[in-house]
């Protein structure tokens, strides 16, 4: 997109004066649409209920995750009752990571804005345990070095290696936008979990990873999602945008990064198409009335 | 109005499924799901008119080329896959696993019907006789779909578990009776009233009850099959005249079934 360029400037402004407080608004699509004009117009993103501009969203997405990495794992508890867990499980169980057959090859994963490798520990453990698969390695990428930090002590203390070209998993800081360090047609599986929300741009995100996998090759995303169910609807917005954020606020002492806007499963289902996915049935799978939701697009 | 609890009753007794028909019961869209069977697969309706992308029909067709010998299960599925030069993980592509060749063989079989009725024999089957009523089409049709069958006609009762699974029972039914209507369709008759759900629902249950039958029928060249289904379409008389009789077809249609299926010493 021609104003894509143009538009990307960054300035370093006062802690927050830049943020507008502007709920529920989805600008990047009108941004894009609006052919470039001033710097003043620069590209917004959303951000929560913040709207800021693009080049500032990648920093304040690192910064908000510097500030929760150690609390991550019990906000994400209470943000889901601990749902969450299960929902992985699932996610993992269903992708059933691991080779099937002697004549087949051993996987190679890459979990996206995998973090302290929450998704990761369990591919490795279902692909070992049901496929008595023990070759299929599974990278973590993230833009944030303190939670792959926290991942690779966790490697460890499962008895995992983590260096070395043979190493069951491996952590390395990328954007998930351009994955600069991942070849073209390398990868079986691409996942990612909780994380698509804080792309800036989600449409580069998703035609990178429609780049590095393979003829074949899987892309899936666990997100919360929009409820499918009316009563539950009306719960859950209000818990998702006062609740959570609050509690974000009191356990990880930051609020931002729990303000989260995502689109709809069927729109988000036309974005993975657009990237050049074939969707795997309708697209995408609810889990627990669509308080988060499985989407899976095929590389063919 | 009579017309009205008819309508109902047709509605609720067809085959014990009723909710799918309380949200569009209208004849016109039922008249576009026959003639645009592939508008609920969206995505990859292709120009060639099929719901499947040339990528999928290449595995589920390679995958189908294995049912004779492995049956319908996730390393069918699998062999599909590899056959078709993809990956172990190409699987998630089918999230409802080896339902999906199942699947594939019904709608596949289904659209050839369709071109079955524009080939040459179909003409002549009709010129050749002179008295080729609708009965006598729909039991054309039924025997030449059922034909279809024969490959994999051992492996058929693992077709029908998979298609009685909750997940897959919505796809199964709404499959059996897209064949109902373009069977109907081929034989010539396209009113839509309300003798349209009642003749779909007795096409559709007598082939699903003929296609039982094949399962279990080790006869000559499925002989007694073919004399099953001549005994069921005379049971209902002239298929093709049914409003005003539609208790008793319905009768027929939606209770009988498993009774006449067990008469015949079928377990189900
Ligand atoms: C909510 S956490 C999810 C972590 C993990 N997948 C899980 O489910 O437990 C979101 C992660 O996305 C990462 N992230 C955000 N933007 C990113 C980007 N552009 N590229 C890579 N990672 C990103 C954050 O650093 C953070 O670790």
């Amino acid at each position: 997109m021609s104003m894509r360029g143009a538009g990307r400037v960054l300035r370093l402004r006062p802690s927050r004066a830049w943020a507008t407080v502007y709920p529920r608004s989805f600008s990047t699509a009108g941004a894009r649409f609006q052919d470039g004009k001033s710097a003043a117009e620069e590209r917004t993103t959303h951000f929560g209920f913040q709207n800021i501009t693009e080049s500032m969203k990648e920093s304040k997405v690192r910064e908000v995750f510097d500030s929760v990495a150690k609390n991550y794992d019990t906000m994400n508890d209470v943000m889901s009752f601990g749902i969450h867990r299960l929902w992985k499980d699932q996610f993992v169980q269903q992708l059933n990571p691991g080779k099937k057959s002697i004549f087949s090859e051993p996987m190679t994963i890459l979990d996206l804005a995998g973090g302290t490798g929450d998704i990761a520990f369990r591919m490795l453990n279902h692909a070992r345990t049901v496929n008595g698969d023990s070759e299929t390695r599974v990278k973590v990428v993230d833009i944030n070095e303190e939670m792959l930090k926290e991942g690779v002590k966790r490697a460890h203390a499962l008895g995992y290696r983590t260096e070395g070209e043979d190493a069951p998993i491996s952590f390395m800081v990328q954007n998930g936008e351009t994955l600069e360090a991942i070849p073209d047609n390398s990868i079986d599986l691409l996942t990612i979990a909780f994380g698509i929300r804080n792309f800036t741009d989600k449409e580069k995100a998703l035609s990178t990873a429609h780049r590095v996998l393979k003829k074949g090759g899987v892309f899936a995303c666990l997100e919360f999602s929009k409820v499918n169910n009316f009563i539950l609807d009306q719960i859950y917005r209000r818990y998702s945008f006062s609740v959570i954020p609050m509690m974000g606020q009191l356990i990880a002492g930051d609020r931002d990064s729990y303000q989260y806007l995502f689109p709809s499963q069927k729109d988000f289902a036309g974005m993975i198409r657009d990237a050049g996915f074939q969707l795997a049935g309708k697209g995408w799978q609810d889990l627990t009335f669509g308080v988060a939701a499985v989407h899976t697009g095929v590389k063919l | 109005m009579a017309s009205k609890t008819l309508h109902r009753t047709v509605r609720q007794g067809l085959l014990g499924y009723s909710s799918r028909w309380k949200l569009s019961p209208t004849g016109r869209l039922l008249k576009n799901d026959l003639t645009n069977s592939r508008s609920n697969h969206g995505q990859s309706a292709t120009a060639s008119g099929t719901p499947y992308t040339p990528e999928q029909s290449a595995i589920l067709s390679a995958a189908l080329s294995h049912v004779p010998t492995q049956g319908f299960s996730d390393s069918t599925l699998l062999m599909g896959v590899k056959d078709a030069g993809y990956l172990d993980v190409t699987m998630n592509l089918f999230p409802q696993g080896p339902f999906a060749i199942v699947n594939y063989h019904l709608v596949t079989q289904r659209e050839r019907l369709s071109e079955y009725a524009n080939s040459d024999e179909w003409k002549d089957l009709q010129a050749s006789n002179q008295k080729f009523g609708t009965t006598d089409k729909i039991r054309a049709l039924c025997v030449e779909r059922l034909r279809q069958n024969k490959a994999i006609i051992h492996r058929w009762p693992e077709a029908i578990t998979l298609m009685k699974y909750p997940a897959n029972i919505q796809s199964s039914t709404s499959e059996l009776f897209n064949l109902a209507d373009t069977m109907w369709n081929i034989a010539g008759d396209t009113t839509v009233d309300v003798s349209w759900y009642t003749k779909r629902g007795i096409l559709s249950g007598i082939y699903a009850a003929t296609e039982i039958y094949m399962t279990q029928d080790k006869s000559d060249r499925f002989t007694n099959t073919w004399a099953f289904l001549d005994q069921r379409l005379a049971d209902s008389k002239s298929v093709g005249s049914t409003v005003g009789r539609v208790g008793q077809y319905l009768d027929y249609a939606g209770h009988n079934i498993v009774n006449v299926l067990r008469s015949k010493g079928m377990k189900i």
